[in-house]
């Protein structure tokens, strides 16, 4: 780990916070430093030595749990800090939910279950346009400026690593194995986890909860379909892309609108890739950042210069000549995506969800529930894969980050494990409890049929009762789907449940997704820069292929396509990847 | 007089081409107008043309109901105002003494001005200062770093230069007038115009400013309308695949709060700009554009 860094001398308590590991265990300990031990020869947490392991309090009753439940369960929680220290913990701003974070009812009921005293000083960090903007936390940083911890900032995990291994964040990863009972159970039910939340030294710099929500596996991948029109033209949900090409053609030839202007398929701001090209080979999808990379027996691979992909620019080359689709495929913008769905214009969409395309409201016969999600299609190749994120990447998993600013971490520990029970997770997504959500009774059930574990009125609660999903959470599975899905209390989480099941057979074998890598400094920049040029020319060719600008069937326009990978530097892309996936990986 | 053919022809196309030039500045914001009256359902399926549609004020009622909306409002009028005294203050206390051939060192002292604007020390030292001040969280973060700028008072010293000439400063004198009975009772009442100008400028930086405060401020009390719009416009488009469950739900309310205020709180922001051009828009020839020829 950092022993090769450590020199012998002396240290006071700040160089040794910025080795993280505290190499000498006594010295560590008597600094309250991010802790550690030298005699970890693999990297694997092994506990604050001399610190018996704290454990899971004594279950509580009142619960109903179903049958092999896995997830946090009432615990008898205790204050474990008397309140003599104050913490200051810098978080995001928002006022339409949380509202003021210093007298909101989740941070009260915090500090009364826990002892903490916790000052919470909110920043904004996203631009107008929801991008990130961390110009005020960078500025902090910069300046020295720190609070004991930053609370679901957005840093990226390339980020944590790198101030980690340098210093400015403490390893939490010791602190976890001894003052944190309820995460360490969270990690053993979820082993890839570590994965992700690891850094490049085999380090842990933040303490993040989790969040396995089942249809956010599947999230980028979907499309739907107006069961209605469907039903008007006589076509069925298309199970093969020679369906789905005969009903766009249908929906095309017998108009169901109203308006007898329909749109047989449209994308928004979605990449159409990310669905169709899996019914040619399975393809991950990509942004700006990264993407279109699988792993092919332990080997990571580009499956955007394939002749699969080939064959399918050739598929949407077809639906064009059909007239079936046309440049407004490439071109629609978000808002006018909307304007199109709420005219009853779309035939199929191209959608995370419905509330890109339509207005959304749980009435009776809203014109939303007329659109049903279509199953992967089956290519002319028998392939049939889906996106299936097992990583859970872009989902909502708060990182709590505490820095080498903070003199006791192992209290903020304990503070983090405290919202990982299933009361603190509940209490910071929906409220009060009893005021907007409380336990299930025994004729209540959740997603999936069986018994259901809580339930709640609304969501999100009301003003400055709830964190919104800022805190680290606890939400396995089972607790997820455990939400009680009733007639009076329905949840488009239940409906996007049922729309996600017929996705999960078509997932490819993990071992053939790449997991979340990290780069080094140089690396990332690399990596940042290719990224972006491989992004543009895989979505501009596609429409141009699909289009019919670029010939399809012309063996020199795909041969310059795939050549303009090379210029680009596919080969030391493919390098970065390959050595940051064999050093992390497994 | 009879118009020829050729004149009628002349005015005709004058009009056509000034009417097209009005309309496009009149219909955004018509239509903004517009849209801030209509329901957000009708926005949303692109119903709102030209009026509005399903004609409420809801818009507007949510904003008086929302508290952090009138603060907000409450603290922008604050910063402009404190923004647009204490700015035009500077620049006319700089502008007059750098105009006066008399002031020793003038030119070192207005090459000391440059400077900044050829070199800025960027947002970290920037963040340092201000830290080290004790100015975070205080409404002064917002007003005093860049409270002068120094292209305004370069226009107020030309501005001076030219319209109170060294002639009238020495008939003052020979009336016995101080430097300082001067500048109170000649150099003031001869500048309306520029310092009409120079507190429009600062004012409207203010008003339209929110870098500041998103940098400087914590505390939600203070901030600027500016930044409360940026963080609805923020809040409302976070990209979806970003989230985790239970989220569609709060986008698909977050989505309809920023629908229904979008354009309403575009007119509020709009509003104040728009009384106050007019009133200061005559002073514009006399101020800026004289004190802008040299």
């Amino acid at each position: 780990m950092n022993d090769r860094k450590f020199s012998g001398r002396r240290l006071n308590r700040r160089q040794l916070l910025m080795l993280g590991a505290g190499a000498v265990g006594a010295t560590a300990l008597a600094s309250c430093s991010g802790g550690g031990s030298s005699t970890a020869p693999t990297g694997g947490a092994t506990g604050i030595p001399g610190v018996d392991p704290l454990q899971l309090a004594a279950e509580l009753p009142g619960v109903r749990y179903p049958e092999n439940y896995v997830g946090p369960k009432l615990r008898d929680v205790q204050p474990f800090h008397d309140g003599s220290k104050t913490f200051k913990v810098v978080v995001q701003r928002d006022a339409q939910v949380i509202g003021d974070w210093n007298t909101n009812a989740f941070s009260r009921w915090l500090e009364e279950k826990t002892g903490m005293k916790v000052e919470y000083e909110a920043v904004l960090v996203r631009d107008a346009n929801g991008g990130l903007d961390m110009t005020r936390i960078n500025a902090m940083i910069a300046s020295g400026d720190m609070p004991d911890a930053f609370l679901n900032i957005p840093f990226t995990n390339d980020q944590i690593s790198l101030y980690g291994s340098q210093g400015a964040f403490v390893a939490v990863d010791d602190l976890i194995e001894t003052y944190a009972p309820q995460m360490r159970e969270a990690l053993e039910n979820y082993p890839q986890r570590k994965r992700v939340v690891t850094a490049r030294d085999g380090r842990m710099y933040q303490f993040r909860g989790i969040n396995d929500c089942y249809h956010c596996h599947v999230m980028p991948g979907r499309i739907w379909v107006n069961q209605r029109y469907l039903d008007a033209v006589g076509a069925e949900i298309p199970t093969t892309t020679d369906e789905f090409r005969e009903m766009l053609r249908l929906l095309k030839e017998n108009d169901p609108t109203p308006g007898k202007n329909i749109i047989p398929l449209a994308a928004g701001t979605q990449p159409v890739d990310t669905w169709i090209m899996n019914a040619f080979l399975y393809n991950p999808g990509g942004t700006a950042s990264g993407g279109w990379m699988r792993v092919n027996d332990g080997a990571v691979e580009f499956v955007a210069d394939l002749p699969e992909w080939r064959e399918g620019l050739r598929f949407m080359r077809s639906l064009t000549e059909d007239g079936t689709i046309g440049r407004e495929l490439f071109t629609t913008t978000g808002d006018d995506f909307l304007k199109a769905g709420n005219q009853g214009r779309l035939g199929v969409a191209r959608a995370l969800f419905w509330g890109q395309f339509i207005d959304i409201d749980y009435s009776e016969g809203a014109a939303w529930r007329d659109y049903v999600s279509i199953p992967p299609l089956k290519g002319p190749d028998g392939i049939q894969f889906t996106p299936w994120d097992y990583y859970l990447s872009n989902t909502a998993m708060p990182p709590l980050v505490i820095t080498s600013a903070c003199e006791n971490p192992e209290l903020l520990v304990q503070w983090g494990d405290a919202m990982m029970s299933l009361e603190g997770t509940t209490a910071a997504f929906s409220g009060i409890q009893g005021e907007n959500w409380g336990w299930a009774d025994e004729t209540m059930t959740g997603f999936d049929g069986r018994q259901a574990v809580w339930y709640q009125d609304a969501w999100p609660p009301p003003e400055g009762t709830g964190w919104s999903q800022q805190s680290p959470m606890y939400r396995s599975h089972d607790y997820l789907i455990g939400l009680a899905a009733t007639a009076e209390r329905p949840t488009f989480e239940s409906d996007l449940y049922q729309a996600t099941l017929e996705y999960e057979p078509c997932a490819p074998p993990i071992e053939s997704v790449l997991q979340p890598v990290l780069f080094d400094e140089a690396g990332a920049a690399e990596q940042a820069q290719i990224a972006a040029s491989v992004h543009s020319h895989v979505t501009q060719s596609f429409a141009k292929f699909t289009t019919g600008e670029l010939d399809i069937n012309d063996d020199g326009a795909w041969q310059g396509y795939v050549e303009q990978f090379e210029a680009m530097g596919m080969t030391r892309y493919l390098e970065l990847y390959q050595a940051a996936y064999d050093e992390q990986a497994g | 007089m009879k118009e020829t053919a050729g004149d009628r022809a002349v005015h005709t196309v004058t009009i056509a081409i000034l009417a097209f030039f009005s309309l496009s500045v009149a219909y955004p914001l018509i239509y903004v107008l517009s849209s801030s009256f209509s329901s957000a359902d009708a926005i949303n399926s692109g119903a709102v043309r030209l009026l509005p549609v399903d004609a409420n004020v809801d818009a507007y009622q949510t904003i008086l109901d929302s508290s952090f909306l009138m603060v907000g409002l409450r603290n922008s009028i604050l910063y402009a105002v404190g923004g647009a005294l204490l700015g035009t203050a500077l620049t006319l206390l700089a502008g007059y003494a750098l105009s006066r051939a008399d002031l020793p060192f003038r030119r070192f002292l207005t090459f000391f001005f440059l400077i900044p604007t050829l070199l800025t020390a960027g947002i970290i030292p920037t963040y340092m200062v201000v830290r080290q001040l004790g100015l975070l969280d205080t409404p002064w973060a917002v007003i005093l770093p860049g409270a002068m700028s120094v292209f305004n008072m370069i226009i107020t010293r030309t501005f001076y230069q030219i319209t109170v000439p060294r002639e009238l400063l020495e008939a003052a004198r020979m009336d016995g007038a101080n430097d300082l009975q001067f500048f109170v009772r000649m150099a003031l009442p001869l500048s309306k115009s520029i310092i009409a100008v120079n507190m429009l400028f600062y004012g409207i930086a203010q008003w339209n400013g929110w870098f500041n405060a998103f940098l400087y401020l914590s505390d939600p009390a203070l901030h600027p309308l500016q930044l409360v719009l940026r963080e609805i416009l923020a809040q409302s488009s976070v990209d979806p695949s970003q989230l985790g469950g239970g989220d569609v739900t709060e986008i698909i309310r977050r989505k309809e709060l920023f629908d229904r205020l979008k354009y309403a709180v575009i007119v509020v922001a709009m509003i104040p700009p728009l009384l106050v051009y007019p009133l200061v828009q005559r002073h514009f020839v006399k101020g800026a554009l004289i004190g802008s020829l040299k």
